[in-house]
């Protein structure tokens, strides 16, 4: 082989090591998560997501999750025990409250807010990882709490934003984003590298939650990680996984 | 060359300097902390002298790290091992050898007279070693800064705020952190409105109970309490099974530790010398009058069996006196009792051994025995009336003034105009709040319906109000363009507040207005 074909040749495999390897990447994001109130912060747990267009696996504490959009299937696993258990993906609707339930015997014992949110853009602006960001404050109140959010957005998105909020977000956050996105739709599409959410609820004392990105790129997923690994035995309810 | 003797004294005094270890300096506290300070010292005490008697088995108290939380924002802990950011070290006093932490950033230039009394319960505060620590949490109200008790409230607070009251407090929580460690609690708090079943029955309940501990033979005793038994079944039937769970669990938790302070008087009659005088602590009176003090607990069982709305209130008399029955009736029941994991209901029930028939026979006679018919109608009157007052604030709508007097840290007790209602976590006043006074922050309502939820906010609905017009105005100095007023005097259709300092933050259809200072500065 002449040089020329040579170079021909290694350009072709590199092209298409790169094809590949575009083809097969997935988004890998690992947040932490630290809560601290009454003058304690505790420790920090972690949270590692591999995702695609169909499918999220996503490790918290003991258990992993994957979630098979194409199956419309949702898998707890447990590592520790290899066992899982199969949930709807769609949870069911919650159950009607029967009349027992809003009798005057059970009345008044639980609160539950309904914030009127303001969010404003600000221009202050930060570096949070390798991401260069800029803050949005949103004020949520209600009669007898309120919410201060502070979401330190990337400006420029390195994951597929959308998806990731649609599926991580929305479940992560302790507030109710679909009411966020209500007020200021444009968050849907913004990656967002740190939360400061602080909490001040109608009794106990105020609870700040932070989460923060530790790593967001695009790379090659370990083999077979959206599937249950062989072997592991199927259980009928979550409470199996450890018992 | 002689030296003089001030002179060796200077050398002396030169080398004690130099070369030995400096003695902590002792700082002095205030006399409210050191009073406290020594209620603890003589709660431990006492608990030396009669833990295990009792509840057998019951040691440890010693090790459980002591919060109080003031009125002037003051907070001391006592014996934590790692006290989060915020306390200092008070250096050189250590009662039983614990050290003692004072957080003073939030303090604030109010008085703090003697007596104080307060009460709390077990919160996990800290992190020492990766493992969450378990303080006993004491929020202290001062009763000599409340204004406008009548009569009835000076008798009971002449109790309350003694310092052997206080000391029965600290017992009362150091129990409830033994129970946790032997007995699963299996469904949280009892949350649970009453209705005219479970009031008629409780109250019959509660009757049988005390004619039972009144009750010198043990055989009488046992009918009495075979009617409270059935009478408990019968109140419970208002209840699902969740509420039936919780105040079983209510019944023992809360139960068992009014107990361990109705021992504590019991077994402080005889033999007893504390270690504090009224030196130390002027409302301390060594319990030489515990016989009096127990009769508080009995009068508390009967004011709650005879309250409408009281649900979980009753379990603390009922439980204490359900246990002094069966300590008297069923000597060894303590023994393994928490670790069975049942409810004193259950515990009675063996004692008795009912059949099917005797329970039939005893259910049949509750209704003449007790008066049923007299005891139902004066509950169905206020629980007809709780009801309608409900309902009432249910259907106002309009602007809604929430007032929140979270930051002053003291929960809202209002001067009702007239009657007030309880539903879950809602104080309902159906003609008004006369007043409600926290230091220097003064609401004064008018007669309209108005309550007072989740502990610390009064909210009213202006049903009046029109779209474009302010319901509100305000008088003082607002703080730059931010929405703080200093000496805010503010004025709706339906109360006065005035405030040292307020925030107003105006939603679509809401006005929120927070107390940011309590005192005036």
């Amino acid at each position: 082989m002449d040089t020329s074909h040579k170079r021909t040749f290694i350009a072709s495999v590199v092209l298409a090591a790169m094809i590949y390897s575009a083809a097969t990447a997935d988004d890998h994001i690992i947040f932490q998560r630290i809560r601290s109130g009454l003058g304690v912060r505790f420790p920090a747990r972690s949270t590692e997501i591999w995702m695609n267009e169909s499918s999220v696996w996503l490790k918290g504490s003991a258990y992993v999750t994957i979630e098979r959009y194409d199956l419309q299937k949702r898998w707890i696993v447990s590592p520790g025990k290899k066992r899982y258990v199969e949930v709807p993906l769609t949870p069911a609707p919650e159950k009607k409250i029967n009349n027992d339930s809003v009798a005057i015997q059970r009345a008044g014992w639980t609160y539950a807010p309904t914030y009127e949110w303001t969010v404003k853009e600000t221009d202050q602006e930060a570096v949070i990882g390798d991401q260069p960001c800029m803050l949005i404050v949103a004020e949520g109140d209600a009669d007898y709490s309120s919410e201060s959010v502070e979401l330190w957005v990337a400006k420029s998105a390195p994951v597929n934003a959308a998806l990731y909020n649609e599926r991580v977000t929305a479940g992560a956050v302790d507030f109710d984003w679909q009411d966020l996105l209500n007020v200021f739709p444009t968050l849907k599409n913004r990656f967002i590298m740190r939360f400061v959410d602080k909490r001040q609820p109608p009794i106990a004392p105020e609870t700040t939650y932070e989460t923060k990105i530790t790593k967001v790129e695009t790379a090659a997923p370990p083999p077979m990680i959206y599937e249950v690994p062989d072997g592991f035995q199927r259980v009928n309810s979550v409470q199996e996984l450890s018992n | 060359m002689k030296t003089t003797i001030p002179v060796k004294a200077a050398f002396l005094l030169l080398f004690l300097a130099l070369f030995t270890e400096p003695v902590p300096a002792q700082d002095t506290l205030p006399k409210y902390l050191s009073v406290q300070l020594k209620q603890l010292e003589e709660t431990w005490h006492i608990l030396d002298l009669i833990s295990t008697e009792i509840w057998p088995g019951w040691t440890g108290y010693a090790d459980l790290p002591f919060m109080f939380a003031y009125p002037n924002g003051v907070r001391m802990l006592v014996g934590h091992p790692k006290p989060p950011e915020g306390f200092s070290l008070v250096a050189g006093i250590t009662p039983r050898g614990k050290t003692v932490y004072l957080d003073r950033s939030k303090e604030i230039p109010l008085p703090m007279p003697l007596p104080l009394s307060g009460g709390g319960g077990p919160i996990p505060y800290g992190i020492a070693d990766g493992k969450s620590i378990t303080v006993i949490s004491i929020n202290i109200r001062s009763s000599s800064l409340a204004e406008g008790m009548d009569t009835n409230r000076v008798s009971r607070d002449t109790y309350s705020t003694r310092s052997e009251n206080q000391i029965l407090i600290g017992i009362h929580e150091l129990f409830h952190c033994f129970q946790k460690n032997l007995y699963q609690w299996k469904s949280g708090n009892l949350r649970f409105n009453t209705d005219e079943n479970y009031a008629t029955y409780a109250e019959i309940e509660g009757l049988a109970l005390e004619r039972a501990y009144l009750e010198a033979n043990d055989d009488s005793a046992k009918e009495y309490l075979k009617d409270c038994l059935v009478a408990k079944q019968r109140k419970r039937r208002s209840m699902n099974d969740l509420e039936r769970l919780q105040e079983s669990d209510e019944d023992v938790m809360e139960g068992t530790a009014t107990y361990a302070e109705l021992m504590t008087l019991m077994l402080l009659k005889s033999g007893y010398e504390s270690i504090i005088t009224q030196n130390d602590d002027p409302y301390f009176y060594s319990f030489k009058d515990a016989d009096s003090l127990a009769q508080f607990k009995l009068n508390s069982l009967r004011t709650n069996r005879a309250s409408t709305l009281s649900s979980i209130g009753k379990s603390y008399p009922f439980g204490c006196f359900e246990a002094m029955l069966l300590t008297r009736l069923s000597p060894g029941w303590r023994n393994g009792f928490f670790q069975k994991g049942k409810g004193l209901e259950v515990e009675l029930d063996s004692l008795l051994s009912l059949s099917l028939q005797e329970r039939e026979a005893v259910d049949s006679r509750l209704s003449s025995r007790y008066g049923y018919d007299t005891i139902y109608a004066r509950h169905a009157s206020v629980i007809g009336e709780r009801n309608k007052a409900y309902e009432t604030v249910q259907q106002r709508t309009g602007m809604s003034y929430v007032v929140n007097f979270k930051n002053t840290g003291d929960f809202v007790s209002a001067e009702s105009l007239q009657t007030s209602y309880r539903v879950g976590l809602i104080n309902i006043y159906p003609t008004g709040i006369r007043r409600v006074r926290i230091a220097d922050v003064v609401f004064e309502g008018k007669e309209t319906p108005m309550v007072i939820d989740q502990l610390y906010y009064i909210k009213w609905i202006d049903t009046e109000a029109k779209g474009s017009e302010s319901g509100y105005e305000v008088e003082g100095v607002r703080e730059g363009t931010t929405d703080i007023y200093r000496d805010a005097v503010i004025s709706t259709r339906g109360f006065r507040l005035s405030a040292p300092k307020i925030e107003i933050r105006e939603g679509k259809n809401r006005v929120k207005m927070t107390v940011l200072s309590k005192l005036k500065q």
